[in-house]
């Protein structure tokens, strides 16, 4: 394969993948806005169940022994259909009170515990976990010191569903944006060249004597090969018939 | 060079990159057409949802204050508490509470137009007006055109530079040679060979001028045959002393090469660098653009074993020492270059792809230090065998690993994320594995001369601050889980070290300076400053490549050190307090008074 049609692959290998590039960006920015709106959804809820709770350990009784917890937790579930769960568990990552009764005393996901430790952005912090999202906020004390923490569990059902829209739409419009883009690249890449070879080509041309002399760095050069190659050729034929004579004679 | 080629390779290649760039806006703009289409109808229901859920329940909480017989225009901090909720939810841009008759008792400001909520409680009504608004939707479109943006920038360049480097490589040693035999036809002289390829259009006029010597051949041989004839009936050396009169014009007049057959002759020697440069600038680049996500991913997985300045550098520290090991190890396997580099490849593809599956500190740490062993015995398997330029080499693993892999990364991270991201990168290293082996025989690899420098200090020196401030600084710095904007500090570092001529060691130095007052006084997570900073490290480490050409294994040697005592530096900021812009500093005091202490026989001549 020439060197020139190895780069004009590369070119098109490029240009594909920046197409794909393109579609996976306008993909995972869309789809982050749809998770981040389905957060900002639950903004409000998670706020007024903080201050709730907040306000209660204020009041100086210990997290968990506030009852009325478990009440609000249940009460915030029912009000959104998205929230799967809520769960407030302790510093040291013990379910406190939970939507899911059964879970209650039971440690929380080591990513939870991660996400925590390294993801906290704003007293908020964030895991995906099977497909699912959750949502969590610091509870403090009067003093700011973390006296729990707050977990909701969102479904990620509407989130999928408009993924899975976004991926057949911008599949649709690739199917003919693509061929498109990469016919104009490989036509403009198959001019280019041809213009940077076109004084070889016709090189080659004056050389089989297919062409006359044009202009240009190779025309001078090519003449006088050519030039030099007819005189050669004379030379030694000549030389060979004068050869043959010198037994005539 | 040909006189008028410099145009005939900036030219097409500018052209080129533009044509791509402007392909893939183009090609962006209607992606995201056909994702709004689908989008935005879906994300403005979320956030009337949103909106009216706020809505009832503020209502609600009115409600409650109306049944417990208090009037609206008595309740205090209302206008706060509609503030505070509208601050609180981003779908809502402002809340208004409107009595019986429609006044306003409170609002977040004066013309709030919505949804309505109505409030009928303890036989009085009211009203609360919720305005839905999406900020996070122009956030997200901002961000959105920026990145396609770059991708399309990005497409651009590369295609420029893949078009220039095949022109410079390829294009113009094939043309230059061609001339140059063409040149020396016109002299008379045929035995120069034309070019090294085997097909298209610099083969076919190779294969003309070879056509055209041939009858200069054909002829040859016709005169040799009669002189041969003659030769075998001159009994008495009469006609050979007549034939030597008439062949003495001849001679030293055609100079013909010395070759059996009629077989079109290939040339000689080593072949063009373009090859191999491009070959190991794809491996540094898909291997750089990892660099990234390791320490934020390092931190993800945490371990109890390290302090936390330590636990994103420790998986540095290993690749870069395996980096290293490999190396070695891809120099000692000479002989064996293909069979070595395969499996180098294949190693970096799938210990870069298996970190999507990861959950395990120690097993990333094991993981990453494989792949820096996989780059570092492919690059040496690539590079071990080849005579590639020095200088264009080092040109072009500076812009792949510099300028093109943080682009890339950054922008694989905003469309896939982080995880997927080294599972992208590891499948792309096994689908490149092919084309990246090449087919290209061993060569014995060049000595160093007798004498050469074995380090470089001031390259080290430079390397030092680069290395913490690529590794460590701005990807847990203003590139933590905003790696498009850590990239485009790194991408400018690239740049400047690209742009930048051969500087004396003083300009280093001062660019050093520079770099350390703009990482200490400005604030934390300033991105115009640690751009600028990255601008300046730039300098100083192009600078210091630029004096040191022509010396590869100085050079190797002391980015490699560099590089470990920049994280070494970065870890121990970390671990006990003290700025890594202190460090800068000493570095850049001591890059100037290096020509005092020593008088280096690297010092370039004439800065």
């Amino acid at each position: 394969m020439a060197p020139s049609t190895r780069i004009i692959l590369a070119l098109m290998a490029t240009t594909a993948a920046a197409l794909f590039l393109c579609a996976g960006l306008v993909f995972g920015g869309l789809d982050r806005l749809a998770l981040r709106s389905s957060e900002a959804n639950i903004d409000f809820l998670l706020g007024q169940l903080r201050r709730s709770v907040e306000a209660n350990v204020g009041l100086g009784l210990p997290l968990a022994n506030i009852r009325v917890v478990q009440n609000l937790v249940e009460r915030a579930k029912a009000t959104d259909g998205r929230v799967l769960a809520v769960e407030v568990f302790s510093p040291a990552g013990v379910s406190l009170f939970n939507t899911d009764r059964g879970s209650i005393g039971e440690s929380i996901p080591a990513a939870w515990r991660s996400a925590i430790r390294s993801r906290i952005v704003g007293d908020r912090w964030r895991v995906e976990e099977l497909g699912d999202i959750i949502v969590g906020e610091v509870m403090r004390n009067d003093f700011g010191e973390p006296v729990g923490y707050l977990a909701v569990t969102l479904s990620s059902e509407a989130r999928d569903r408009h993924a899975e829209g976004l991926i057949v739409a911008l599949s649709a419009r690739l199917a003919w944006v693509a061929p498109i883009v990469l016919a104009a690249a490989l036509v403009m890449a198959v001019f280019m060249f041809d213009w940077t070879t076109r004084d070889i080509r016709q090189l080659a041309a004056q050389l089989l004597g297919r062409q006359a002399p044009g202009s240009g760095v190779f025309a001078g050069a090519a003449q006088g090969a050519r030039s030099a190659v007819d005189r050669a050729v004379r030379d030694f034929e000549r030389a060979a018939d004068d050869v043959m004579k010198t037994d005539e004679a | 060079m040909i006189p008028a080629t410099r145009s005939k390779i900036w030219l097409p290649a500018a052209a080129i990159g533009l044509v791509v760039a402007a392909l893939i806006a183009l090609a962006g703009y209607f992606l995201l057409q056909a994702g709004l289409r689908h989008s935005t109808p879906i994300l403005q229901e979320a956030t009337r949802t949103g909106a009216a859920a706020v809505g009832e329940a503020v209502a609600g909480q009115f409600a409650r204050a109306l049944e417990l017989g208090i009037p609206l225009d008595k309740l205090v901090g209302v206008d706060a508490y509609l503030r505070r909720i509208a601050d609180g939810s981003p779908q809502v841009g402002g809340l208004a509470l409107l009595d019986g008759d429609g006044r306003i008792v409170a609002a977040t400001a004066p013309d709030v137009s919505g949804e309505t909520f109505e409030i009928a409680a303890g036989g009085a009504r009211a009203s609360l007006v919720v305005e839905a608004v999406s900020p996070l939707f122009e956030d997200a479109m901002r961000r959105i055109w920026i990145s396609l943006s770059l991708a399309a920038l990005l497409a651009g360049v590369i295609s420029a530079a893949l078009t220039a480097g095949y022109l410079r490589l390829s294009w113009q040693p094939s043309r230059e040679r061609l001339l140059r035999a063409v040149d020396r036809a016109g002299e008379g002289d045929f035995t120069e060979v034309a070019v090294f390829e085997t097909s298209g259009p610099f083969f076919a006029a190779s294969q003309a001028l070879a056509g055209c010597v041939e009858q200069v051949e054909a002829a040859r041989r016709k005169l040799a045959e009669a002189v041969a004839t003659i030769h075998a009936i001159d009994f008495d050396g009469s006609l050979g002393r007549r034939v030597d009169t008439i062949l003495q014009p001849l001679e030293g007049r055609y100079v013909l090469p010395d070759r059996g057959g009629d077989e079109t002759q290939r040339a000689e020697g080593p072949a063009p660098a373009g090859g191999l440069i491009w070959r190991a600038a794809v491996v540094a680049g898909l291997s750089a653009a990892a660099f990234p996500f390791v320490g934020n991913f390092a931190i993800d997985r945490g371990t109890t074993s390290l302090s936390a300045a330590w636990v994103g550098v420790v998986p540095l520290l290993a690749e870069l020492l395996l980096f290293v090991l490999g190396v070695l190890a891809g120099r000692v396997a000479a002989g064996r270059g293909g069979a070595v580099r395969a499996l180098a490849l294949i190693l970096l593809g799938l210990s870069t792809g298996a970190v999507f599956w990861c959950r395990d500190y120690g097993l990333f740490v094991v993981l990453r230090g494989g792949a820096g062993f996989a780059a570092g015995l492919a690059l040496a398997a690539l590079l071990g065998h080849g005579r590639a330029r020095p200088r264009v080499l080092t040109l072009a693993l500076l812009f792949a690993a510099l300028v093109v892999a943080p682009l890339f990364a950054g922008l694989l991270a905003e469309a896939i994320g982080r995880r997927a991201s080294f599972l992208a990168l590891g499948g792309l290293v096994l689908a490149l594995c092919p084309f990246l082996v090449g087919m290209g025989g061993d060569r014995a690899e060049e000595r160093p001369k007798a004498g050469a420098p074995w380090f470089d200090p001031a390259t080290a020196l430079a390397m030092v601050p680069v290395s913490a401030f690529v590794f460590v600084l701005i990807p847990l710095g203003i590139g933590y889980n905003n790696y498009l904007v850590g990239a485009g500090a790194v991408a400018m570092l690239g740049v400047a070290a690209l742009a930048t001529p051969r500087l004396p060691r003083l300009a280093i130095g001062a660019a050093l300076g520079a770099a350390a007052l703009l990482l200490h006084y400005a604030p934390g997570g300033d991105v115009v400053s640690a751009y600028a900073a990255g601008a300046a490290l730039g300098v100083a480490l192009g600078g210091a490549l630029a004096n040191a050409a022509g010396q590869p294994r100085a050079v190797s040697a002391a980015l490699a050190a560099g590089a470990a005592v920049g994280l070494l530096l970065a870890g121990g900021a970390g671990q006990f307090g003290f700025s890594p812009s202190l460090a800068i500093a000493a570095a850049a005091l001591l890059s100037m008074a290096l020509p005092l202490v020593t008088r280096s026989r690297l010092a370039p001549a004439g800065v």
